[in-house]
């Protein structure tokens, strides 16, 4: 089954303004028609567990104010949400891959990426996540 | 001018008949080549499984000088319709008709005299010497077929600083000015049914256009014809080919090194993958482009070479590589096709790469290992 990016629906948490329109317009180009931006982890969470139309995946950055990334994706699967998390870090030790694993992240991209770099790991988040919903599904619970 | 404009748009018909030949051969020639290659991959199985003294032995050699033959053909309607991949070669045109002149001597009579070019000027051109000499062969037996009362066959050679020129005189009894336009379509012939396929000229004329040469023919009854040949000058022996020659002794670095195979005609990859396990190599298989980006996703080993094939559903081969050199700048590169050569591939896919390493297919144990060999040299030396 092909990888259609275009009917996918994005959320972007990053608070850094210029990286965020960096990252959305890098999306678009990548054919991704909805892509939402939330500026910190509380109202990324917010975005994601009040949904009109659920979130297909995440890509959030580690260091937010108010919630940290890891926080973000933990708190997703208290809440039973299995939506694919791909986190953008600049954190390449042991330690923090670690910990993000636990925590529920699927996939990394490591700062700075490239658009070759970020649609490779989308695809494979894609192909994983969405096409073979298992053991992530796709949505809620 | 009316007239002008006439013979114009004649002309331009026939030209697009032509293409709509050509993508038709090619398609066909494609999908047909991918057949064989499963034939004869799997009949050389056969054959190394049963052993030479088998009784079954010859009727599996039979199967494989058949897919030769298969081969042969597809190659010639790739060759036709432009979409084959030439092996990256040059040689001297003049060494080649030198050597050719043993091999034409059964195919002629004895009344029939050929006059070699009297040169050791040496004249480079973008060709390997198999393909040129089945072009020699090819003007030679129409020549031969001309002068059924014996003659002689003038080949001359001569060059600039861009283009090699041979001209291939034979004193027969010349061709018709109605057949003359069509002497280079596919499938014409002016021999009897079952002498001649209606390729050989084709062939030919299809292989000038693809190294971007020209062929032309003037003709007068009963005096002979002249074809001549206008090659693009190959300025140095190929480096490619160099380097094949060089990296003989080097095939022992491929051994244990990770190979990932993509190719959507998912009946060739375990042929592909047993090639490459006889080399020592592990190997990764993937049907296509996200399945093989999954692999090194998940693959926690250094992977070092991608052998991927260039148009695939989904993610080609380009973009795959792209892709992949992306999280894996350190992975060779080798693409594998039986279909697209450069200009094509255009139309289908973003193009390929201009230094890339391409090799055609059915793969050939002795063009595997000096492309591999090549693209890990070329990420060993970033």
């Amino acid at each position: 089954m092909p990888v259609r990016f275009e009917q996918m629906r994005l959320l972007v948490i990053e608070d850094q303004p210029e990286t965020r329109r960096m990252m959305r317009s890098m999306l678009m180009e990548l054919g991704f028609a909805h892509v939402a931006e939330a500026e910190n982890g509380r109202h990324g969470l917010d975005a994601v567990l009040n949904a009109v139309d659920p979130v297909d995946a995440v890509l959030c950055d580690w260091n937010l104010p108010l919630l940290n990334g890891v926080d973000v994706v933990r708190r997703m699967r208290q809440h039973h949400l299995k939506i694919p998390f791909l986190m953008v870090t600049g954190r390449a030790d042991a330690h923090s891959v670690a910990e993000a694993k636990d925590a529920g992240v699927n996939a990394y991209i490591y700062k700075p990426f490239t658009m070759n770099q970020l649609e490779a790991k989308l695809r494979v988040l894609y192909c994983k996540t969405i096409l073979t919903p298992s053991p992530i599904g796709r949505g809620t619970g | 001018m009316q007239q002008n404009h006439h013979h114009h748009f004649q002309h331009e018909l026939h030209t697009q008949k032509l293409q709509a030949l050509g993508q038709l051969a090619g398609g066909v020639a494609h999908d047909f080549n991918n057949i064989l290659s499963v034939i004869e991959g799997y009949a050389r199985m056969i054959e190394r499984q049963l052993g030479r003294e088998h009784p079954m032995h010859d009727k599996v050699d039979h199967i494989l000088t058949a897919t030769k033959r298969g081969a042969s053909l597809t190659r010639r309607l790739l060759a036709f319709g432009r979409q084959q991949i030439l092996p990256e070669a040059s040689c001297d045109i003049a060494q080649v008709i030198r050597d050719n002149e043993v091999l034409l001597q059964p195919l002629l009579t004895r009344r029939i005299h050929i006059a070699l070019p009297a040169t050791r000027e040496l004249f480079y051109v973008p060709c390997d010497d198999d393909t040129l000499s089945q072009i020699i062969i090819n003007l030679a037996v129409n020549a031969r077929d001309a002068m059924p009362d014996g003659g002689t066959i003038t080949m001359n050679l001569s060059g600039d600083a861009d283009t090699v020129t041979l001209r291939f005189a034979d004193t027969g009894f010349g061709i018709p000015p109605y057949v003359l336009p069509k002497i280079f379509d596919p499938f014409f012939t002016t021999k009897e049914q079952g002498k001649g396929t209606g390729l050989g000229l084709s062939m030919v004329s299809g292989f000038m256009r693809q190294i971007e040469g020209d062929i032309r023919v003037t003709s007068e009854t009963n005096k002979g014809t002249i074809f001549t040949l206008i090659f693009p000058r190959a300025q140095t022996k190929n480096k490619f080919a160099d380097d094949k020659k060089d990296s003989h002794t080097g095939y022992s670095l491929l051994r244990d090194k990770t190979v990932l195979v993509v190719d959507d005609e998912e009946q060739l990859l375990p042929l592909v993958e047993a090639q490459l396990q006889d080399l020592g190599m592990k190997v990764l298989k993937a049907a296509n482009a996200d399945t093989a980006l999954i692999l090194q996703e998940d693959y926690r080993d250094k992977i070092d070479l991608l052998l991927t094939d260039v148009v695939m559903p989904g993610l080609n081969g380009v973009r795959l590589s792209e892709l992949l050199q992306s999280l894996r700048p350190d992975i060779g590169v080798v693409y594998m096709t039986g279909y697209a050569n450069r200009a094509d591939t255009e139309t289908h896919m973003s193009p390929l790469p201009r230094d890339a390493l391409v090799i055609p297919k059915p793969l050939q144990p002795d063009s595997i290992s000096p492309a591999l060999l090549a693209a890990l040299q070329r990420v060993h030396d970033m």
